[in-house]
């Protein structure tokens, strides 16, 4: 018999030339140990993962964060989180390259500790520079079309707009704009931030969203692993909806069932 | 005394004891070293030039390493 592969399987994912077989990529903080949080990363397939870079507590060192993850199968992506501005985040990712050899970035730099939402004129800076030193640079966003638009003519390997605040589990509240970025997208668009459920990211892969990243809901849910292998098959659902081509929303009603034939005399 | 500042804290040691490279003040503080990238007075040391890097009196160092994070 012969098996046809679903366009599902045969729909691997690009970025800067590197092949991923799994569209959810997964933050790694707020885990309660690292050895659950390695856990969810296996049960969930994922091939990209984000890191952060701190300073050692020179009298309580925590352990290798890196000896918990298989980097031979999953791409690091550190990111450049706590960085307020353009300059704080170079600095970061340029010592992220020198820790780890890696040149992937997760762009992020959010000024305001309360919003936590990136600002769209450092990132934009700091995004030219480290495509100019080389790096392979993925924006974290607001569901700006016109900044995803600079971003990626800069150069940006993707470009990743938050669905709603970061840590929230709100879900899509940017529809509209994320629907435009993709519209417009010439490099691929990972919904990132504010996923709190499976359905919600089966809704950005369903919009047809490249990829998305989840951290939070995973870190926090009473059991991570279940939750992990529920968003693999949110995913992997929400990305063959796309594939098969949704139906239109209508205003009005059309029946499903014929509307002739049925046994009355009229 | 010579001191450093280690992480935005100073660190006070006696002449004999002052480590001399960057590799010496990791192994003094007990720490893994292919978990660690450091910088000195603003320039990031590679882990291959740890036993080479000099330090000296009243250098500010990083020493930052990877933990969990989206």
């Amino acid at each position: 018999m012969i098996q046809t592969k679903t366009a599902a399987e045969t729909d691997a994912l690009v970025i800067a030339g590197k092949k991923f077989n799994s569209r959810m990529f997964v933050g790694t903080g707020k885990f309660s140990s690292a050895d659950v949080m390695r856990q969810a990363v296996d049960a969930c397939g994922t091939e990209m993962v984000t890191v952060a870079l701190r300073r050692v507590d020179i009298d309580n060192p925590d352990d290798d964060m890196l000896s918990k993850l298989d980097t031979s199968r999953i791409q690091l992506l550190p990111n450049t989180s706590g960085a307020r501005d353009a300059d704080e985040a170079v600095r970061v990712a340029r010592l992220a390259r020198a820790a780890s050899g890696v040149e992937w970035v997760k762009l992020e730099i959010t000024p305001d500790p309360y919003s936590l939402l990136p600002d769209p004129v450092e990132t934009l800076k700091a995004a030219e520079i480290l495509v100019k030193d080389g790096f392979i640079v993925l924006p974290y966003i607001n569901a700006d079309p016109i900044l995803a638009r600079r971003l990626q003519d800069a150069g940006t390997a993707t470009v990743m707009p938050l669905g709603s605040p970061i840590g929230t589990n709100q879900g899509i509240t940017t529809r509209k704009q994320i629907e435009i970025i993709i519209h417009q997208a010439t490099v691929p668009v990972v919904v990132d931030a504010g996923i709190g459920l499976p359905s919600h990211a089966a809704e950005a892969m369903e919009m047809g969203a490249s990829a998305v990243l989840i951290n939070t809901a995973l870190a926090v849910a009473a059991d991570s692993v279940a939750m992990a292998r529920a968003f693999k098959k949110a995913v992997e659902a929400g990305r063959e909806a796309y594939l098969a081509g949704p139906g239109q929303m209508r205003s009005v009603a059309e029946a499903s069932s014929p509307l002739t034939g049925f046994l009355r005399d009229e | 005394m010579p001191n450093l500042h280690i992480n935005g804290q100073p660190a006070c040691f006696d002449e004999a004891s002052f480590p001399k490279t960057v590799a010496a003040l990791i192994d003094v503080r007990g720490l893994n070293r292919k978990a660690i990238v450091a910088e000195v007075e603003g320039t990031i040391v590679a882990q291959n030039d740890f036993d080479t890097h000099p330090l000296k009196d009243g250098d500010k160092i990083e020493l930052i390493q990877f933990v969990g994070g989206g």
